[in-house]
């Protein structure tokens, strides 16, 4: 998604241009774009009156805040105790293979990220892997081709429905 | 006031002070690394644990008030342990072969080095090696090893910027630079990256310091207890042997400093408790050892310059000027001692000479900056000043006046580091800076001609409601501000000793004193303008070459080999004191023109120096941009300069940071005239013609180009000009 600064303003605009919600005002940008653009970090420090380095401060400390262009559908692979017991290396793997990207990066088309994470809190559940926040618990590698699928089909849909739309 | 034991000790504190603090100012040793006076605690290190009577666990000290009957222990077994426990912690993370080396001792005397530790990972290989904060620790802590394993971080060295370099591999995360650069120099250039493991310190982006807009203060150096900060010109002159208590004399605030020497060698120069900016840390030791100075007297013999002992110079100098007497002019620069400026005017006297000048920017109304006298909540107007680079101490002391953080505004058609962290910043059209000072304090509505929205306007109107203001700016920089009454005018020149200047008075303006007819001598102390017309005899007293051609050269010392006095912006007098002996043949300014006026037959002793009256040549009119003109050149007064020499021309760190040899054209005034970055442009108006290489910023508003004066240049001042390539 292209960064557009009105749309930044308005969201600093929400907050009533307040430094004690930069936190707030950077959620909504990660959310906004999955990422935080340089430019929108530049433009958050000028209007909120921060020094540049505070705000990127802030941003490179919290996990949820990426500094680095990140996929349309954010797949996360839990490697804890728990997950690693039950297979999770074997659907990381997989996973890989399917997106052809290692944990960290996004695939070419800007659709899919991978991460990994140390532990969910769902041990019950394990392996699990989660998709755009949806918990796919008790995971093997059919079914994580069957999920990865379905969103690589969504993919393509979206286009078609609007095209159909337009006639 | 609160009673409490420290080590069985009974003292006395007051509220709100920590168990550190109270502990150290009893004499009572506490381990700190993270704690630094004048910072706000933070209790990273966990080295200045205590145990506190009825409390489970140990306390950092540095972050625990006192409490009335508190019985607290420093020193016993348990503490001890976690202590080194801690410092093992931390230095697992530090390169520390060397430090825990049992051959540590023979290797200082020899050089041997059995272990062979790779040379980054050893300390004698590191600038701070014996300045060290952490080798004291592990010294008086008594680590004799490690038990974990040691993570280097293996990141680049950053070597890229002036001044100082960085290796992080080195830091131990203490925030101290943080905090400094945050807390108390209001920068913001510096902060932690990252988290867990993979914390850092540096700038966002992992830009450079120059790109980030840092001052190069130095203040995050003095405060780093490791090699990762360190400056770049002291790096391998070894430790300092003493230090001499002086004043910095490159600008007109006179802070305090410490000139480091080593046999005779300035090493360093650093704050004497206080802040200072760069030119004070970074600029005084490679100034007084520079490459280029002059340090015998040289005389020319025809068409050669030869080296001369100092009778021959004097014999010289005594029948040339007893040749001229009154014909002979003399200008001189402010950056002198009081001592030095005393006797030039007994000279002058004794001469009979009424040419007498100096290359300060002067104004008369110039009076002593109280800083005590601010009072209530105020609010400071600043005026086509960049306080950040010309007055960054003084800035930050006006910040620090009161308890309530006074408001700043400025007005500035340049952009500058200052605009980014002052309150309001208003940009007016060129030359209507005046103007927008009329709107703020108008009474009815005006008209408004300046550009500046008058939304704005009316946020600084907010500001300025029912506070004390206060007007800061430079005389170079502006002229003929009315204000009303109730708004107190501060004048700030950058040159030292103006107001010692302005109560002698001078005879003319440097401009009139070189287009002067009748003078056939030239005494230039400390400076060397641009000549208009050839002279029989031009005598330079300096330290380094000038740019004019001399007859005589007499090599005088700089600040840090004389004693003597100063005057300041406060009108203090602010001593002198000599740090080495001057280098070379070279002289103190009063040693040599008390030797002159002692051949001359002039008695110097308890005789004071007539009073002139300073006459200031006409203000040249305000012209507006033309057909034939169209570009408006800036003129601003260039603080970064010692004896009428640009620090930048002789400091390449300067040049980098301040480039002040080059005119700044605005981006898209450089692309409309296709200019390119660092080609040589000519600035061509109805009474100048300028040659220099441009700079292209965005700093600089459109359409006009910005220089720093300088003598060399001649008669310069703002006014529209035409500017062309010169390819």
């Amino acid at each position: 998604m292209k960064f557009i600064p009105k749309e930044v303003i308005k969201i600093i605009n929400k907050y009533h241009v307040k430094k004690s919600k930069l936190l707030a005002v950077l959620t909504d940008i990660q959310a906004k774009y999955n990422w935080l653009p340089p430019d929108a970090i530049k433009l958050v420090s000028e209007k909120l009156c921060v020094p540049l380095i505070d705000v990127y401060g802030v941003a490179s400390f919290y996990h949820a805040f990426s500094l680095t262009p990140r996929g349309k559908h954010i797949v996360t692979v839990c490697s804890g105790t728990a997950c690693h017991v039950r297979g999770a290396p074997i659907i990381l793997d997989r996973v890989q293979d399917q997106l052809g990207i290692s944990p960290g990066c996004t695939t070419k088309d800007d659709q899919f990220t991978l991460e990994t994470v140390n532990c969910l809190g769902a041990c019950a559940l394990a392996p699990i892997v989660v998709v755009d926040g949806h918990y796919h618990g008790q995971s093997t590698t059919q079914k994580i081709d069957l999920v990865l699928t379905k969103y690589k089909k969504k993919k393509k849909r979206k286009p078609t429905k609007k095209s159909r739309k337009k006639k | 006031m609160i009673k409490l034991e420290i080590d069985k000790k009974e003292i006395m504190a007051k509220k709100g002070e920590t168990v550190l603090e109270v502990a150290q100012r009893h004499g009572i040793y506490i381990p700190t690394l993270c704690y630094q006076k004048d910072l706000v605690p933070y209790g990273g290190c966990r080295l200045c644990i205590v145990e506190v009577k009825g409390w489970s666990i140990p306390v950092a000290s540095c972050t625990l008030p006192v409490e009335d009957g508190m019985v607290v222990k420093t020193d016993t077994p348990r503490l001890k342990k976690l202590r080194r426990f801690s410092l093992q912690l931390i230095l697992s993370e530090h390169p520390h072969a060397c430090l825990i080396c049992d051959k540590e001792e023979e290797c200082a005397k020899y050089q041997e080095c059995i272990e062979k530790s790779a040379v980054t990972f050893g300390c004698k290989f590191c600038a701070r090696n014996g300045d060290c904060e952490l080798q004291e620790l592990v010294e008086k802590l008594g680590i004799k090893e490690i038990p974990f394993e040691f993570s280097y971080r293996n990141l680049e060295i950053e070597k890229f910027d002036p001044f100082f370099e960085r290796d992080y591999n080195l830091c131990i995360l203490c925030g101290r630079c943080v905090r400094m650069c945050q807390e108390v120099r209001g920068a913001g250039i510096l902060d932690f990256q990252h988290r867990g493991p993979e914390t850092l310190v540096g700038t966002a982006y992992n830009l450079s310091h120059l790109e980030i807009g840092c001052q190069f203060c130095g203040a995050c150096v003095d405060v780093c207890p490791t090699g990762a900060l360190r400056d770049r010109y002291s790096k391998w002159l070894g430790l300092p042997e003493r230090y001499v208590k002086t004043t910095c004399a490159l600008c007109n605030i006179g802070c305090s400093i410490k000139i480091n020497v080593r046999a005779n060698t300035v090493v360093s120069s650093t704050p004497d408790n206080n802040q200072i900016c760069v030119r004070g840390r970074f600029g005084i030791a490679p100034l007084v050892h520079h490459p280029k100075r002059i340090i015998s007297p040289m005389l020319r013999k025809g068409e050669r310059l030869v080296e001369v002992e100092w009778e021959e110079a004097f014999d010289f100098v005594c029948t040339k000027l007893n040749e001229y007497r009154a014909k002979t002019g003399i200008l001189f620069s402010p950056q002198l001692t009081i001592e030095a400026i005393n006797s030039v005017y007994g000279l002058a006297d004794h001469l009979q000479c009424e040419k007498l000048a100096t290359t300060s920017a002067l104004e008369t109304n110039l009076k002593p900056l109280d800083l005590k006298g601010f009072r209530g909540d105020l609010v400071f107007v600043i005026v086509n000043t960049d306080m950040i680079s010309d007055f960054s101490p003084l800035l930050l002391k006006l910040r620090s006046q009161q308890k309530i953080k006074p408001a700043f505004i400025v007005i500035d058609a340049v952009d500058s580091k200052l605009t980014q962290i002052v309150d309001l910043w208003l940009r007016p059209e060129l030359g209507k800076e005046v103007d927008v000072l009329k709107l703020l304090f108008a009474q009815k509505k005006m008209k408004n001609t300046t550009a500046v929205s008058t939304q704005d306007i009316k946020l600084g109107k907010d500001l300025l409601k029912k506070k004390n203001i206060y007007l800061l700016y430079n005389p170079y920089n502006i002229k003929n501000i009315t204000v009303p009454k109730y708004v107190k005018k501060i004048p700030l020149t950058a040159k030292i000793n103006a107001l010692k200047i302005i109560d002698m008075g001078v005879d003319s303006s440097t401009m009139d004193l070189l287009q002067d007819k009748n003078i056939d001598c030239l005494y230039l102390l400390g400076t060397a303008p641009k000549l208009n017309r050839k002279y029989k005899t031009i005598i330079v007293q300096d330290c380094f070459p000038p740019q004019v051609r001399f007859d005589l050269f007499l090599p005088t010392a700089t600040f840090a080999e004389v004693n003597g006095s100063v005057v300041n912006i406060e009108g203090k007098i602010k001593r002198i004191r000599k740090a080495i002996e001057p280098l070379g043949k070279s002289k103190s300014d009063d040693w040599i023109i008390a030797q002159i006026s002692k051949r001359l037959n002039h008695n110097t002793k308890n005789r004071k120096p007539k009073k002139r009256k300073t006459i200031i040549s006409a203000i040249a009119k305000n012209r507006k941009v033309g057909e034939k003109y169209p570009i408006h050149l800036i003129v601003r007064e260039n603080s970064y300069s010692f004896r009428g020499h640009r620090l930048s021309d002789l400091m390449k760190g300067f040049e980098r940071l301040r480039g002040d040899g080059y005119v700044r054209v605005n981006k898209r005034t450089a692309k409309k005239l296709r200019v390119k970055d660092g080609a040589e442009i000519k600035i061509i108006g109805r009474t100048l013609n300028l040659v220099m290489p441009a700079r292209i910023t965005e700093d600089v508003p459109e359409n006009s180009v910005l220089v720093y004066y300088h003598p060399s240049m001649g008669a310069v001042n703002s006014q529209p000009v035409r500017v062309e390539c010169v390819h």
